[in-house]
């Protein structure tokens, strides 16, 4: 008789509501004709199921202290919560500011919004998975769904040769991620995290055996690879370039979401032992990410590739509070909740801008923007602000978090190196807000509709809100994750 | 001498190699692609083995989800593959290099 393992439908509502969401888009797209006014009705109440599903999950957590549930494999705890709140309302907003891309999409935007909804569910499942062929599965959910979304973009020209490079290194990076499982578990013995990490709790502190470290190493490569950290980056700055603009912000966020998610809970539970072997590896290719990343965003040419390389050094940053081990969890959230949706936001306006079919967002489309479209100049603004960390944005919050941990927890050199790509930084975030401000040119008038403005509002709201008032959100992070 | 599933995990290491190789030598897309389902076999034959030298089930198990997530990454990635043969009569992806920098 073999045991039935428990089953609890609350530690996985949210993805639940999501999965239905998603099944009811495909279903109308495909059978009803007028399915695009009723978009935007399955797509706010799949938003507003998934939100509830997340409260039911906190009062859950409130009342009965996370729990563990499908044999291992999922926990529901507070930390899992706060990432999947992350991930809805990077779809929310990223939903409104590229709603016109979706309708533009006409009967694909059916498939854009459930392969939207599926690659949430993938990376969701990655914030809650404590077993590693789940973490597997949430991943590839997740990556595949988005391989899809880079070629939807059927005017776009270069969407095909952006999904195919992200295909392949995707695919690849998989593999790699899939090898190092496999080493692990022959090394180990255990696919759960809790196993590997009575393992490691054992006689050995130290990796000593080397098809272990082998698995180890690979099994993080192929984390890295998704977050774009450098030098696993080269995908990023094509793809963000090529994808369709209204949903590419999404893209990097969705994927950034989800593998910090499980690197967090790497250094928590699973290696947490081993943390002084791991760290060293973590803080060089942190070091190397924001280096690079700001080196290679000055010299572009192009908007999109330079939010893509902001975005290497932005996985850095994020490396940098991962390193430290599991005690800068509150300030890694908080850090990648500000950066994700100012990615979003920011993407939405390149989408506005460029309007569909083209690919691509060359500085000097950007110039005397400040004078056709004050709104969305001052929004970027903002946005490239809080981006670069400049007080009174939530960025620079964010950054100062993770300084603060990197520094007492004996990172002074990365701290150090940190500082000065920042600073360094502002060079590039600014270039494009000289462009707009101060340089006369006659692009296109961008059309603001009320569901990016929404967006956009929201976004501009949380930047400075939480730049200036921070301390409710950190209070609360702290006690939900202290 | 006996094989065992050292040896096993030995070919499984080779293949993965192999795999690696042909993606970062090979430049035709449909070629690649092979090379990465040969780095999943790899995989799944290292799990294997290393379930069978552990007497542990979770290891063929995992072969199950590997085999089918290679199913949809085939079915994906072969769609782009079209997508892009159609747009511009080659699957190589050398010319795929409009964007650079």
């Amino acid at each position: 008789m073999v045991e039935t393992p428990e089953i609890s439908l609350v530690a996985i509502l949210p993805e639940l509501a999501l999965t239905v969401g998603a099944v009811v888009v495909l279903m109308v797209a495909v059978s009803s004709r007028r399915a695009a006014t009723y978009l935007p009705w399955i797509a706010g109440l799949t938003v507003a199921a998934t939100g509830a599903g997340l409260i039911a999950q906190y009062n859950d957590v409130a009342a009965n202290g996370f729990s563990v549930s499908y044999a291992g494999m999922i926990v529901l705890d507070n930390q899992g919560i706060v990432i999947r709140t992350v991930m809805l309302a990077a779809i929310a907003v990223a939903l409104l500011v590229g709603w016109r891309y979706v309708t533009g999409l006409g009967t694909r935007g059916g498939e854009a919004l459930s392969l939207v909804f599926l690659s949430a569910v993938g990376f969701m499942l990655m914030a809650s998975s404590i077993h590693f062929m789940l973490l597997f599965l949430g991943l590839e959910v997740g990556s595949i769904s988005l391989y899809v979304l880079a070629a939807l973009g059927q005017r776009a020209k270069r969407a095909d040769e952006a999904a195919m490079k992200y295909f392949l290194l995707g695919s690849v990076a998989s593999a790699i991620f899939l090898y190092g499982v496999a080493l692990l578990y022959a090394g180990t013995g255990s696919l759960t995290y809790l196993g590997v990490f009575e393992f490691f709790s054992g006689d050995t502190l130290v990796f000593s055996d080397g098809l272990l470290s082998a698995g180890v190493a690979l099994l993080f490569v192929g984390l890295l690879f998704k977050i774009a950290a450098a030098p696993f980056h080269s995908w990023a700055p094509d793809v963000y370039q090529g994808a369709p603009a209204g949903i590419v912000g999404y893209m990097g966020a969705a994927a950034k979401i989800g593998a910090i998610a499980a690197l967090l809970r790497f250094v928590q539970v699973p290696f947490q032992s081993v943390i002084e072997s791991i760290q060293v590896p973590l803080a060089a290719v942190a070091a190397f990410s924001v280096v690079l990343g700001t080196l290679y965003a000055i010299v572009q040419q192009d908007l999109r590739r330079v939010l893509a390389y902001s975005g290497v050094s932005h996985a850095g940053f994020l490396l940098m509070g991962i390193a430290t081990g599991g005690v800068a969890e509150v300030q890694v959230l908080f850090y990648l909740a500000t950066y994700v949706l100012v990615l979003v936001g920011a993407f939405g306006i390149v989408s506005l801008l460029e309007g569909s079919g083209s690919a691509g967002s060359p500085i000097e489309n950007w110039k005397g923007l400040g004078r056709r479209s004050p709104f969305l100049a001052w929004s970027l603004t903002v946005f490239m602000l809080g981006m670069a960390g400049m007080p009174a944005t939530a960025g620079f919050i964010g950054k100062f978090g993770i300084f603060t941990r990197a520094w007492s927890g004996d990172l002074e050199w990365l701290v150090i190196v940190g500082l000065l790509a920042s600073v360094a930084a502002f060079f590039f975030y600014l270039r494009v807000v000289v462009a707009m401000f101060f340089e006369d040119g006659d692009g296109k008038t961008p059309k603001l509709g009320w569901p990016a403005g929404i967006g956009i509002g929201l976004t501009l709201v949380i930047t400075v809100g939480l730049g200036l008032y921070p301390t409710p959100l950190l209070d609360v992070l702290t006690a939900a994750l202290g | 001498m006996t094989v065992g599933p050292a040896w096993y995990m030995l070919l499984a290491a080779g293949l993965f190699v192999i795999g690696i190789a042909g993606v970062l030598t090979r430049r035709n897309a449909l070629i690649m692609f092979m090379s990465i389902e040969l780095m999943l076999n790899a995989v799944n034959l290292t799990f294997i083995a290393a379930g069978t030298a552990l007497g542990d089930l979770s290891g063929q198990v995992a072969v199950f989800f590997v085999l089918v997530v290679a199913a949809a990454e085939v079915v994906v990635g072969l769609a782009i593959v079209v997508a892009v043969y159609r747009r511009r009569g080659t699957a190589n992806v050398d010319e795929l290099s409009e964007m650079s920098g």
